[in-house]
């Protein structure tokens, strides 16, 4: 198989640690498959490999949604911007053996956690780049703008249930959004309950898989 | 000398290559790896720039020297000479000397991401293109894995750089991705770190001096046990900064 020729979309998710990637990539992965669309994700950590292993066992071993040895995660040598921007060679390296490993994949997902003002994807590395934020940072956080809010394809702000309790403003971070983003594609949610996140999942299958059919027909179980 | 490999050695200018290959900023993906200096740390034995700098020497003298330099120089002959079966039989003997799974796995990682880089920047250039091309093939039909130092000589003769060179690249980068890890595993501050790698500078730079023996593939060897226990320890540590 020649990987070189396979080119699987790649979707990069973003944020503080905290904000909610990991139960985003959760509540995606079973409306994705439901959608009949296979998924593998990439987690980079910078201390451990804790979300991935989560993910192994609420993804795989409890809900059977993808097997266990498509949740690979990375250490990345205490900077996880570098490894998802400027040098991105081991998260190229692996999703080059992901590919050569199942070329029938339909997406694979690449989680860092980063902040506002310095983390973007490589395009090298990821296709479409979605940048998340939660509400307790303050309803200040879009307003701040950075590289992460202004340059991603699509902003999540979520945890929108705790704004009353930490006296956040969401038409605040809905108008700041607007302005610093030009326009360009936000989304609230609340990955408790999965509120908003059938949006987001509507984003991702229009904005990277361009409402293609799957490339498989969805399995009724695992892989 | 084959004719179609005539291209490989008019060039002296060479330096430029050497910077770029042996900048942090090249990518390889080196700076998340700590050579098996993570380990060490977590377990105390290794706690302040003295021990740095004799840990660095020690894998020098017993590991990159023997094995990881010796590697590189046949594959550096093997290529010169259109050797690709002494290129795929010195990959292979290196990927199969290393213990741990998390280095073979980097190592291979990282060679690859070096020939893709080889690949991006030459892509232009025909001869050279047909010869990358070849080992491309040999690389995608598995019979070569790959490794970081085949690649680094790989890249040395396709951009013409002398052995010797790209030998103080690959202790050089070893050597910086491992005072790296030290400080961001907070026992070397950034000023000891630039000294480690001056008083390193004699230490490489006398090795690479010596007229290197030519060894054969059955002479390379490696005497690093500890290092390779604490590295297939670091394999299973729940939380960890560094790949290896």
């Amino acid at each position: 198989m020649n990987s070189s020729k396979i080119n699987i979309p790649k979707l990069g998710i973003g944020g503080p640690v905290g904000s909610g990637k990991t139960q985003l990539i959760e509540m995606l992965v079973p409306i994705l498959k439901k959608n009949g669309f296979r998924c593998c994700i990439i987690s980079n950590d910078v201390i451990s490999k804790e979300d991935a292993q989560r993910m192994q066992r609420t993804l795989a071993t409890e809900s059977k949604l993808m097997p266990e040895d498509m949740i690979i995660g990375i250490a990345t040598g205490g900077c996880p911007h570098t490894a998802v921007r400027e040098d991105p060679s081991i998260n190229l390296a692996v999703v080059e053996e992901i590919q050569q490993k199942d070329p029938s994949l339909d997406l694979i997902i690449i989680e860092s956690g980063g902040d506002n003002v310095m983390t973007t994807f490589s395009p090298t590395l990821a296709d479409y780049f979605i940048y998340i934020v939660d509400v307790s940072g303050g309803d200040k956080y879009p307003r701040k703008g950075g590289l992460g809010i202004e340059s991603c394809d699509l902003l999540i702000i979520n945890k929108t249930d705790l704004a009353p309790y930490v006296g956040a403003d969401l038409s605040i971070m809905e108008r700041d959004a607007k302005k610093i983003r030009n326009n360009k594609p936000f989304e609230f949610v609340n990955c408790k309950t999965g509120e908003g996140v059938e949006k987001v999942a509507e984003q991702i299958i229009r904005g990277i898989l361009f409402d293609r059919e799957p490339l498989k027909n969805p399995p009724s179980q695992g892989n | 000398m084959n004719q179609e490999m005539g291209w490989m050695f008019m060039n002296t200018d060479y330096e430029f290559h050497l910077m770029q290959f042996s900048d942090s900023f090249f990518p390889s993906g080196m700076f998340s790896m700590s050579g098996g200096l993570e380990s060490f740390v977590n377990q105390k034995k290794i706690s302040n720039p003295e021990d740095v700098l004799k840990f660095i020497k020690e894998q020098i003298e017993f590991q990159l020297i023997p094995c990881d330099c010796a590697v590189l120089s046949i594959a550096f002959d093997g290529i010169k000479n259109n050797d690709f079966l002494k290129v795929i039989q010195i990959d292979n003997k290196y990927y199969s000397m290393k213990l741990s799974k998390e280095i073979r796995n980097s190592s291979v990682r990282s060679g690859k991401q070096v020939f893709n880089c080889l690949k991006h920047m030459i892509e232009d250039t025909e001869n050279k293109n047909r010869f990358i091309k070849q080992i491309n093939n040999k690389i995608e039909s598995n019979e070569m894995p790959c490794t970081y130092p085949v690649a680094l000589a790989i890249s040395a003769v396709c951009l013409e750089i002398p052995i010797q060179s790209v030998m103080r690249i690959l202790l050089y980068s070893f050597s910086s991705s491992v005072v790296s890890a030290a400080i961001r595993l907070g026992i070397v501050q950034h000023l000891d770190a630039q000294k480690i790698l001056l008083l390193l500078a004699g230490t490489i730079n006398n090795i690479i001096s010596k007229n290197i023996p030519k060894k054969s593939i059955n002479d390379i060897w490696q005497l690093v046990p500890l290092t390779e226990i604490n590295q297939m320890k670091h394999e299973h540590n729940e939380s960890k900064m560094f790949i290896t």
